[in-house]
């Protein structure tokens, strides 16, 4: 089976283009927040071509398309929600919200998928016995995957036995 | 949450395993009937289990700790107070973030909150015409369903310490169906999806609530 990755729901943005929708007289401050997010966009420009062909899902679009709507995003929630008042206000803000913005376009690095992790018998664990796990039998061969480990990353790329298994939360 | 492959980068829907667009679209991963429990139950199961542990150099790691310590912690703050957006509208019968065990049989889907079932332990249902029993053992926090007719043999199921008996009393299986005594025959295992109210309504529009069946959005 092909490896994962998490990937964000199109359906987010329905929400973050609502906040464009500004007051007027918000409109200096929230160009200078495009301003300032832009400028912190900027390390995390993807690579300009898309990895591969398909349907123009959002993070399929060119880097400059994401970058707009991304910028846009900021401002307008910078201008709705909060009101820097100072230089270093405005950096911070827009620091805070280009990682946050990052994460939303690149959760596979934020989520990270685990990839077939190491598997010891049940006696060297050292689990606790009243960790959560999400566990499955395949053939007389069964495993536990700990939501300790498996919630931060949302998915994790296994085997069990001969059976590629994809645990995913 | 949807999930991107890295061979085609196809996009698969993570609660029922579709790809939605992609090289792959149209494609369905096969949903397995793991369940979520505390280790201690599953491992007295199969003590031959084994459990996925972090690398060596990753687990000691700061990456291991933003992991589990931060992104882990703001992603259950935020989760459990923020709903996400879905194509339908909000099914409000129970709170958004209620767990529930959701089961489907003949067609007919209904959600046991997980409330519910701590109190009750056991419940016999019916599900499509379906006769089934909803087990909750509490030792392992884990839900279990079986069907609970047979041929002619329909059997009301009532726990008895850590087994399943019928109202008779002349049949008895373990908590994994596995027939003890007064019957050959083992209690055939129903998938349960454990999941938020949010995440069973939305993929399940129209899903009954325990004791009621289907309705619709409120």
């Amino acid at each position: 089976m092909a490896r994962t990755d998490s990937f964000p729901s199109g359906t987010y943005l329905a929400y973050l283009s609502f906040y464009l929708m500004t007051d007027a007289m918000d409109m200096i401050s929230a160009g200078a927040a495009a301003l300032a997010g832009g400028a912190a966009l900027l390390p995390f420009l993807p690579p300009l071509a898309p990895r591969t062909a398909g349907p123009r899902l959002f993070y399929r679009l060119p880097a400059w398309q994401k970058v707009l709507v991304s910028v846009a995003a900021a401002a307008a929630t910078a201008s709705v929600i909060v009101r820097p008042e100072s230089l270093i206000q405005w950096v911070a803000l827009a620091a805070t919200l280009s990682l946050g913005i990052h994460a939303f376009l690149y959760p596979h690095r934020i989520l990270v998928a685990l990839d077939f992790p190491r598997h010891s018998p049940a006696t060297q664990a050292g689990l606790g016995n009243d960790a959560c796990v999400l566990a499955e039998e395949i053939d007389d061969t069964a495993c536990a995957w700990p939501l300790e480990i498996l919630v931060p990353r949302h998915l994790i790329n296994d085997r069990l036995g001969h059976t590629p298994v994809l645990a995913a939360y | 949450m949807l999930i991107r492959d890295r061979e085609t980068g196809s996009i698969w829907q993570q609660a029922t395993g579709e790809a939605l667009a992609g090289p792959l679209k149209g494609h369905q991963l096969a949903l397995l009937s793991s369940e979520q429990t505390r280790w201690a139950g599953w491992r007295q199961d199969h003590p031959d289990s084994f459990v996925a542990v972090e690398s060596p150099g990753h687990a000691g790691s700061w990456k291991a700790w933003l992991q589990q310590k931060v992104v882990a912690r703001v992603l259950r703050y935020a989760t459990s107070r923020v709903r996400g957006p879905g194509l339908l509208p909000n099914d409000n019968r129970l709170p958004s973030h209620e767990e529930v065990a959701g089961i489907r049989v003949a067609g007919e889907a209904r959600a046991y909150p997980l409330s519910t079932l701590r109190s009750s332990s056991l419940l016999n249902d019916s599900l499509g015409g379906v006769p089934v029993a909803i087990v909750y053992d509490s030792a392992a926090d884990r839900v279990r369903a079986f069907h609970r007719r047979w041929g002619k043999t329909c059997a009301t199921l009532v726990l008895d310490g850590r087994f399943l008996i019928n109202e008779e009393r002349s049949m008895k299986w373990d908590l994994k169906g596995r027939a003890i005594e007064g019957t050959e025959k083992n209690l055939e295992r129903i998938d349960v999806a454990r999941e938020w109210w949010l995440g069973w309504s939305e993929f399940h529009p129209g899903t009954g609530v325990y004791p009621f069946r289907t309705g619709g959005a409120g």
